[in-house]
């Protein structure tokens, strides 16, 4: 708020035939109102350009699923809830469990979204978190049976946008690893085609049991921003909605690359993404360091 | 099959729950509530907060203990269906969506029945108290989605009180709050059996109960009421029971949403404080 | 060091490309792009009309269409549809149709690996035979790490790709490979050489677990890739514009 002030009367002072108060040049020019920002090296908002916005995570919010969490990006809400099922497995894959995550693009969350079924993107960040999730193998999917053939875990992982502002891959990423992290279920037993599991009232270690997570990707979105690509760390909506492109980079606790992404706007060097791939791991660490501060 | 969601299974279950033969389930008859701390006629505590979507006119979050929703305002805006004919009073829509993980047995993505009946009637619940007559050729639309549910009936009358703080926020004006309140109406003396049914007590009505209650009762009623002007705008009961009981219910739901009011009112005032904070 | 795929001696080497330009004579343009047993058919349609509801004001509207192979579209397919528009907005020069929409279909033909790269090149060969005005031509290429040799191997089929430990899809337009083989005639140097061959990244999108030498090592080789894969289109439009040549001198 304040960052936007003081830059006002600058901004009238460069059209002085014609002046408006900041917040309408914003509205009428909002490519060129964040220019006169993004040349000082600040964001309306008051962030540094490589700024990400404060983060929360709060696990175990929902009761009634076996694992969830809630993330907060700045403005963007997410909570996501891990339900298991029990399911027929496929038929080539006998001893597969099932891991299903979509995400929820919902129109309370922001004017933009319809009611109706997901939108574009919602299907596009759905598709790649699983995408991520499935080629890193993060779980094993044979830790997921119950009895081959016959029974295993259906996890389905849903991911709702409550408030939108912004950056929803990250995250829904986090919020989907937080919710793993999460997970306990109870241990069941497969009796002629019926599952059980205890009904006793806590869950401890000897009833129900954790995901295996082989490793924890998080990721970190930039958008690029006019032709000199000018990185963004942490879009918000209205940045969003004036950049092409943007980069996201996944890594997982090792340091090791588990997706890196660059779609739209112009061609970026090579070092610009290297740059990004450096910035993702202080990030990464930051994120870390704020999960398993909530987790005890 | 739904194409537009990464693909799972196509039928899941949820497993089947074994509780132990010494298992202690919660009844009625044990002349206590299910939470032991509360009283027949005592809510749950609610926290109630307004401000919480940025991108929306105006929002609000409820939590009663386990049961939380957020609900967001969008409005008043032009109507932009084209060919829709002219309405000089505006247009509400209401859309309640429970998330897959709120309950107990997993939701489905898509829009059920009784998420389209809910929102039937709480648009129905809410319009008496908004002046659609000033906004003439305008929407507004209020959505709910519910992240946890803990009761039905007290799942519903929070998104009506929910929501009516969210069109508060949003600078819509109204012409009172509208609180919703939920009770049961649960046997708790041995059950009426058919050869002597005169002697039974009759069931006594359990405030704002929770799913375990729920399990348990005959009848529910879920009332929404505009406690200055002193008037109800919906009454869904459902159930058996008798008239004597009705009424009671309806008296303890008034006076339980007098209550709500002053929380709906703090939120409020609150939500104020902070934006002068801001100015 | 013999690949799994039996045709191919080396690990840099690609399937031998096949394109075909004007297939179909309701579309605008068309083509069609094979990678060895990959194949994917595009055709455009446009500038035409735009609903209202897609109507940008200072630019044309650009729709893409994924199809898959069989059944109906699903969310992979959303997602590449979304790759393939949002890559090519910045290329197609849109502003100089104003409200108008051009529309991409994408339809799988066969599949044997590397959809998304024989996609792309079959976009922008119906891009050129359409005639939409383009900034630049791109070509792209896929690789991936084995898992067993941790080889990177370009342009890998179904088979390879079973055992890859990651995959990385890479676009690079010839704007900047052309800048840097001029800066590669200025500078006799051989480090400068290396740098000026680093190219630009319009679009990638790798997935599995990598390091990330490992990501700009396939970056490269893919870049070097995309020089035959430019080399290609160049020489394909050049035919075909011969031909017409021809037809019309007849």
């Amino acid at each position: 708020m304040t960052a936007l002030e003081s830059t006002s009367p600058s901004l009238a002072a460069t059209s002085p035939a014609f002046t408006f108060s900041a917040s309408t040049f914003q509205k009428l020019h909002p490519t060129e109102f964040f220019r006169k920002f993004a040349s000082q090296g600040v964001r309306p908002d008051g962030r540094l350009l490589n700024a990400f916005r404060p983060t929360t995570v709060h696990y175990g919010v929902i009761t009634t699923a076996n694992g969830s969490a809630m993330v907060r990006i700045g403005g963007t809400t997410v909570v996501c809830g891990v339900k298991a099922e029990v399911a027929e497995p496929k038929l080539h894959t006998p001893d597969h469990g099932y891991f299903v995550p979509n995400v929820d693009l919902s129109p309370i969350c922001s004017g933009a979204f319809r009611p109706g079924p997901p939108s574009a993107q919602a299907q596009v960040v759905s598709e790649s978190i699983d995408r991520v999730l499935k080629e890193s193998k993060v779980l094993d999917l044979k830790d997921l049976c119950i009895e081959e053939g016959k029974a295993v875990w259906a996890l389905w992982v849903d991911v709702v946008c409550v408030s939108y502002d912004g950056n929803i891959y990250d995250a829904a990423l986090t919020a989907v690893m937080a919710a793993l992290a999460n997970v306990r279920i109870r241990k069941p037993t497969y009796d002629e085609g019926v599952v059980k599991v205890s009904g006793a009232e806590d869950m401890n270690d000897d009833n129900s049991f954790k995901l295996k997570l082989a490793r924890t990707p998080l990721s970190a979105t930039f958008a690029l921003f006019d032709t000199s690509l000018t990185v963004l760390a942490d879009p918000n909506d209205s940045e969003e909605s004036i950049c092409d492109g943007s980069i996201s980079v996944t890594l997982d606790e090792h340091g090791q690359l588990c997706a890196v992404s660059k779609v739209g706007a112009g061609s970026s060097s090579q070092s610009l993404l290297k740059q990004c791939i450096d910035r993702t791991r202080e990030r990464a660490t930051e994120l870390r360091a704020i999960m398993s501060q909530q987790q005890q | 099959m739904d194409r537009k969601r990464v693909a799972g299974p196509e039928l899941s279950v949820a497993p089947l729950i074994e509780y132990p033969v010494d298992h202690k389930r919660w009844t009625p008859q044990q002349e206590k509530r299910h939470d032991s701390k509360r009283q027949p006629e005592d809510m749950r505590p609610i926290y109630l907060k307004t401000g919480l979507i940025g991108q929306a006119s105006g929002s609000a979050y409820i939590e009663l203990e386990k049961t939380k929703l957020a609900c967001g305002v969008y409005g008043p805006k032009p109507v932009k269906r084209i060919g829709q004919t002219f309405s000089g009073r505006g247009l509400l829509t209401c859309e309640i969506k429970f998330a897959t993980f709120s309950c107990a047995k997993r939701r489905n993505q898509m829009r059920d029945p009784q998420e389209k009946e809910l929102s039937q009637i709480l648009t129905q619940a809410l319009s008496p108290a908004i002046r659609l007559d000033l906004l003439p050729k305008s929407a507004i639309e209020v959505y709910i989605t519910v992240l946890e549910s803990d009761g039905l009936g007290s799942c519903f009358s929070a998104a009506i009180t929910a929501a009516s703080v969210a069109l508060a926020h949003a600078g819509i004006e109204m012409l009172d709050l509208v609180a919703g309140c939920s009770a049961s109406y649960i046997q708790t003396g041995p059950a009426r059996s058919i050869s002597s049914g005169a002697e039974s007590i009759p069931p006594q009505i359990f405030m704002d109960a929770d799913l375990e209650e729920e399990k348990y009762e005959q009848g529910s009623i879920v009332l929404a009421y505009m406690p200055s002007l002193n008037e109800v705008t919906h009454v869904l009961q459902s159930g058996k029971a008798e008239g004597s009981i009705i009424s009671q219910s309806v008296e303890h739901c008034v006076e339980a949403c007098n209550k709500i009011y002053a929380v709906m009112h703090h939120a409020l005032l609150e939500s104020v404080k902070e934006n002068q904070t801001q100015l | 060091m013999s690949r799994l795929d039996r045709t191919r001696t080396s690990a840099h080497q690609l399937r031998p490309f096949f394109s075909s330009q004007n297939l179909l004579n309701r579309a605008d343009g068309s083509a069609q792009f094979d990678f060895g047993g990959s194949s994917v058919l595009c055709s455009v349609v446009g500038p035409a009309e735009v609903k209202i509801r897609q109507e940008k004001l200072d630019k044309a509207t650009i729709e893409v269409i994924a199809r898959p192979l069989v059944g109906l579209p699903g969310v992979a397919d959303k997602a590449r549809e979304r790759s393939i528009q949002e890559t090519l907005e910045p290329l197609i020069l849109s502003s100089l149709h104003p409200r108008t929409l051009v529309q991409i279909v994408v339809q799988t033909m066969k599949d044997d690996g590397c959809i998304l790269s024989t996609a792309f090149n079959a976009t922008i060969l119906a891009l050129l035979d359409a005639g939409i005005p383009l900034q630049s031509i791109l070509g792209s290429v896929t690789c991936m790490i084995d898992s067993e040799t941790n080889e990177i191997l370009l342009d890998p089929t179904t088979e390879e790709l079973a055992r890859s430990k990651s995959t990385h899809v890479f676009v690079f337009d010839n704007k900047t490979s052309i800048a840097g083989s001029a800066n590669k005639d200025q500078a006799k140097d051989q480090d400068q050489d290396q740098d000026s061959l680093e190219g630009a990244i319009l679009y990638s999108d790798s997935t599995g677990i990598f390091t990330e030498n490992e990501y700009f090592e396939c970056a490269h080789a893919g870049f070097k890739a995309a020089q035959a894969v430019h080399g290609f289109i160049r020489t394909a439009v050049q035919k075909k514009l011969e031909k017409e040549y021809q037809q019309t001198q007849a």
